[in-house]
């Protein structure tokens, strides 16, 4: 299976790349001013990505357009490193490991500012709907911007998500439906209240019924079914208040609001499948944050949140009971950095970050309602000449735990040190070689620590570090005069990441499990990205965007009876390409997203292997015009080949599903 | 060698049980004979593990794995949680599959799948435990019910009300009275219903020693329970689980347990306590004394034991171990003992061997 993938990536590689070397066009580019744009933006994230000391890979909200990205599960796909845990369907949690390292350790970064669930430690990721991202960005490891949160840079990897600030009035107004009763509108509306200030409200709302077929083999059969359980209501609104006085002056406040009540299906079973699971989540924030110049040299940017999450959990088939779990989490967050800059070389920063964080839940006995104050303090330091670029930076982590009752879990500090550099290796080519370090830590979620039946205050911190090489190559490039706005550009990074005192689950007795740090885990990888722009000619451009991940991701515990064996859930082989045709009728994307066979336990027990799938989509696309009104309409097609395939073992993924958006814009 | 030693230990109560018999009628005479073992892996859903049926031939010497899917080609699905042999079938209950399975005990091939529901038919419930009597197969149920499975038309024919999460039961000699041990959940708040089969009405008995029964047993009309007590809130330490007693007022612990099962006047049964090393006895109703039935070296971490109804042979099955703990993703194992507890034989199991049954037959010998 593996090989197959392999080949089959290679192949289209070949093809598409032969394809666009062998096409020559005869007239000169003149492109209209929105795909100018369009392409600038782009052009720019790529070319942060190729100059980036630490591996950074984007997609931006046109490629999301262009390369047919059809939702947040897809986009993370088409990111080298993931891998996605997803139950399937809209509603399905969906979270992300980078490198081997664990969903735990990838923070989200939201507008600027770290996003947290201190009960589980993982942020799941399909509450983010990509109509209101302007841009998606992995970092590992650390990042080249110095000037930031201690917060954003105390994860091995992070996922950074920008939402949309236009710079002039604007309206969007969206409808998307699709398969299983897919019901999406989306409106969106900037007004500049004056030079300085503008305010932007955006509103979602989604309605999934989601009972898609399924089929699961049952010993020498194969059932089909179809999940139940599972229609999802969520609605997500946002208010944004910015000022500006200059780019180096500016503070904006951001309310947010997130309700989204589901049903839970459950594991897919070969006989009776009824569930009645249910969750109800809701997440309210506030978040002020700005920069300001202070003098010459000196920059301050500040941030506050206050955060504010319910989750209530229903299970009437319980125990013949019903089951009613109930929890909120809170958080306080502040957050100062200061950018002092020393020279046009040198440049240093020191960011402080405290925040306050505890649960209560409806049943005592879950939780002695657990808390943590952290403080944060980081110390960077960047020096860039034109073709070389080192920054180094000091993290000190100290987490205060406490709790109403019972025993709390011991505090935490840690320094935590790490250092990128990037040289340009020709003056006068974007080629580039990066080289990074981190040594990072999580401190336990309090899951692990305190909760009934399975924590244990006596966890240590799961400690992570990670050594990264790589080189990047872009380049604009034009064969003829009509070909003038070609670009390529390519990533290759082999990496090693290491988790010592893993924190793993084990039997207390049948009943009881707790936690202990005794895993370690040894993640040998590769990541390959591949981005080519050919104009074919003024009004055609065959685009193609590709990225392979090749991961041994080990158990390395000694003594362990699955010693070097893959991690459960983590696939060998990964990858996706996209190819898209731009013409002045309808622009046509064809993308593929595959992945290797993975066990869903780490002894790799016979018959259980999940095996390879490679999910096919179709993307059609049409813009309009109309005075200052645009209008696209998107036609999707995904999984075109109907591929049943689960990625968490009896969590089964919909199959072929289509999904038609109108999108109407000034 | 062992083998030896087994063949002749079921030769003897072969040729002993007919030869009770002082009839030198050269008539064929039925008897039932012990065949073999099976062992219900309860496997392992979070980790994509499906429940499987080992099933393990005395004379063969012979495990079979998966037996049930080989036979069917379908799966028992996730955690097949007890098993019975009664009448020629073989009952097996999957808890996350709301199911029951019935086959022919001998060719294992499956007969009826029963669905386990509410009264009114519009949900699930989950089938945990089984008793066979009076023509019936009793399924105890987190539904707060406990079925009655007709084992001629093989369908629920009957419903009595029990308590929350309910786990092991135990008929009286008359066979009129149910008990079910409810063990409901983590709340060290269980009970025990007592069924009268007659008018089918439930007469609830708590006492402060009943805290999380999960195992009952009637013996010369003596109620005794295995009870796994209650968890400490912050160290978790368990405490109070053990082999208990009813009388009339509370209840008397008879022995510290976590597992027990009865078989001619005495309980086999172990203690596994976390970070303990198990401990494996035998207590003699008849004398009120514990005995060390082994010292455990073979046994990694227990999952359940067993008794040969006929040949009084004792099985106890454990899970592999990584690391020194329990692993619920990998194989576990057997191991054969007799009566005085002499190790026979091991054979393998599937993943999570949490339940023991025996396998019978009826043979027609004819006497010389």
């Amino acid at each position: 299976m593996k090989d197959y993938l392999i080949k089959k990536a290679l192949l289209l590689l070949v093809c598409s790349l032969s394809a666009m070397c062998g096409l020559r066009a005869q007239v000169p580019a003149r492109m209209k001013s929105d795909t100018l744009q369009a392409v600038t933006v782009t052009s720019t994230l790529r070319d942060r990505d190729m100059r980036s000391a630490a591996p950074r890979f984007s997609l931006s909200s046109i490629d999301f357009d262009t390369f047919g990205v059809t939702d947040i599960s897809d986009a993370l796909h088409r990111l080298p490193g993931i891998t996605l845990r997803d139950y399937g369907g809209a509603g399905g949690m969906k979270t992300v490991s980078v490198r081997g390292l664990g969903a735990s350790h990838t923070a989200v970064v939201y507008d600027g500012v770290a996003l947290s669930d201190c009960q589980s430690g993982q942020i799941d990721l399909s509450r983010y709907s990509l109509d209101n991202v302007a841009a998606l960005s992995l970092i590992v490891g650390d990042g080249d911007n110095i000037f930031q949160p201690a917060r954003n840079l105390a994860s091995a990897a992070a996922m950074v998500i920008e939402t949309p600030q236009p710079e002039k009035d604007a309206a969007t107004a969206l409808m998307r439906i699709g398969s299983w009763g897919y019901t999406n509108p989306f409106l969106s509306l900037t007004k500049h209240l004056g030079k300085k200030w503008a305010l932007t409200a955006m509103g979602e709302y989604l309605y999934v019924k989601n009972d898609y077929p399924f089929t699961l083999k049952n010993g020498r059969t194969t059932v089909t079914h179809n999940r139940q359980n599972n229609m999802m209501k969520s609605g997500h609104g946002e208010l944004n208040l910015s000022y500006s006085r200059n780019a180096e002056s500016t503070a904006s406040l951001k309310l947010y609001f997130y309700d989204n009540s589901r049903q839970l299906p459950g594991m897919a079973r070969y006989y009776v499948n009824e569930n009645m699971e249910h969750e109800h989540d809701c997440n309210i924030f506030v978040q002020l944050q700005g920069r300001e110049r202070l003098s010459k040299r000196f920059s301050l940017k500040y941030a506050g949140k206050f955060n504010y999450a319910m989750t209530d959990y229903k299970d009437p088939f319980y125990a013949g009971n019903i089951k009613d779990h109930q929890y909120w989490q809170r958080e306080w967050y502040a957050t100062a950095a200061l950018l002092y800059e020393v020279s046009r070389r040198v440049s240093l920063d020191y960011s402080a970050d405290y925040f306050y964080n505890n649960i209560t839940g409806s049943d005592q006995a879950d939780y002695g309602d657990p808390l943590r104050h952290s403080v944060l303090q980081a110390l960077s330091v960047r020096y860039a000449t034109g073709r070389f670029t080192a920054i180094g930076r000091l993290l000190h982590s100290l987490y205060i735990n406490k709790v109403e009752r019972g025993r709390a879990a011991e505090d935490i500090s840690h320094l935590s040190p790490s250092v990128s550099l990037s040289y340009q290796l020709l003056p006068r080519e974007r080629l580039f070689l990066r080289a990074s370090y981190k040594d990072i830590f999580r401190a336990p979620s309090f899951n692990e620590l305190y909760y009934f039946h399975y924590g244990s205050p006596t966890l240590n911190p799961e400690r992570t570090n990670q050594f990264n090489l790589g080189v990047t190559w872009g380049r604009d490039y034009a064969l003829s005069e009509a070909t003038r706005g070609s670009s390529f550009s390519l990533s290759l990074d082999v990496y090693i990441a290491n988790v010592k005192d893993k924190i793993v689950a084990v039997p207390y007795d049948m009943f009881v499990w707790s936690n202990i740090n005794m895993g370690k885990v040894r993640t040998i990888g590769m990541d390959v990205t591949a981005s080519v722009t050919q104009r074919l000619s003024e009004r055609h451009t065959l685009l193609f965007a590709g990225n392979y991940t090749l991961q041994k991701v080990r158990d390395r515990t000694p003594d362990s009876p699955s010693y070097d064996l893959q991690l459960p859930y983590t696939p060998e082989h990964s990858g996706s390409v996209a190819l898209t045709w731009e013409n002045p009728w309808v622009n046509l994307a064809v993308h593929d997203v595959m992945v290797s066979s993975r066990w869903p336990n780490i002894r790799h027990y016979k018959d259980t292997m999940l095996s390879g799938y490679n999910e096919m989509g179709v993307t059609l696309s049409r813009d309009f015009s109309w005075k200052k009104v645009r209008c696209s309409l998107r036609f999707d097609i995904k999984n075109l080949l109907n591929e049943q395939y689960s990625i968490v073992a009896f969590y089964p993924m919909p199959g072929r599903a289509w999904m038609v958006t109108v999108k109407i814009n000034t | 060698m062992k083998k030896v030693i087994l063949s002749a230990l079921l030769a003897t109560t072969f040729f002993g049980f007919t030869s009770c018999s002082d009839n030198e009628d050269p008539i064929p005479e039925p008897s039932i004979v012990s065949t073999g073992v099976f062992v219900l892996n309860e496997g392992n859903s979070y980790s994509g593990i499906n429940g499987s049926l080992t099933s393990y031939d005395y004379v063969g010497n012979t495990a079979t794995q998966n037996a049930y899917k080989a036979v069917n080609g379908t799966e028992l699905g996730g955690t097949p949680n007890d098993a019975i042999v009664y009448g020629n079938k073989l009952y097996i209950c999957s808890s996350d599959e709301s199911m029951v399975f019935v086959a022919n005990n001998l060719s294992l091939k499956e007969e009826k799948r029963i669905e386990t529901r509410n009264a009114a038919g519009d949900t699930k419930v989950m089938p945990r435990e089984f008793l066979a009597a009076n023509g019936k197969v009793y399924v105890s149920t987190y539904g707060n019910e406990v079925l009655a499975i007709d084992t001629l038309s093989l369908s629920v024919t009957g419903r009595y009300a029990c308590g929350a999460n309910a786990e092991g039961m135990a008929i009286s000699a008359d066979g009129k009275t149910l008990y079910v041990a409810n063990s409901d959940g983590y709340t060290a708040q269980g009970s025990i219903s007592a069924i009268n089969l007659t008018d089918g009405t439930t007469t609830t008995i708590s006492n402060s020693g009943i805290k999380n029964p999960t195992r009952i047993f009637v013996v010369n009309g003596q109620v005794y329970f295995l009870d796994m007590g209650s968890y400490d809130q912050i160290t978790w330490t368990q405490s109070g689980e053990g082999l208990y007693r009813l009388t009339d007022n509370g209840s008397v612990k008879l022995a510290e347990a976590s597992e027990v099962k009865y078989h001619a006047g005495k309980f086999y049964m172990y203690h596994a306590r976390y970070g303990e090393t198990a401990t494996y006895s035998v207590y003699d109703l008849s004398t009120g004394k514990e005995s060390t039935f082994i010292d455990g070296t073979d046994i990694a971490a227990p999952a359940t034991i067993g008794i040969d109804p006929i040949l009084g042979c004792v099985v106890i099955t454990s899970y592999s171990t990584a690391n020194g703990y329990a692993d619920y993703s990998a194989d576990g194992y057997a191991v054969v003992y007799d009566a005085a507890g002499v190790k026979q034989e091991q054979f393998k199991t599937g993943v999570g061997p949490t339940t023991i049954v025996f396998n019978s037959a009826k043979v027609t010998h004819i006497a010389n």
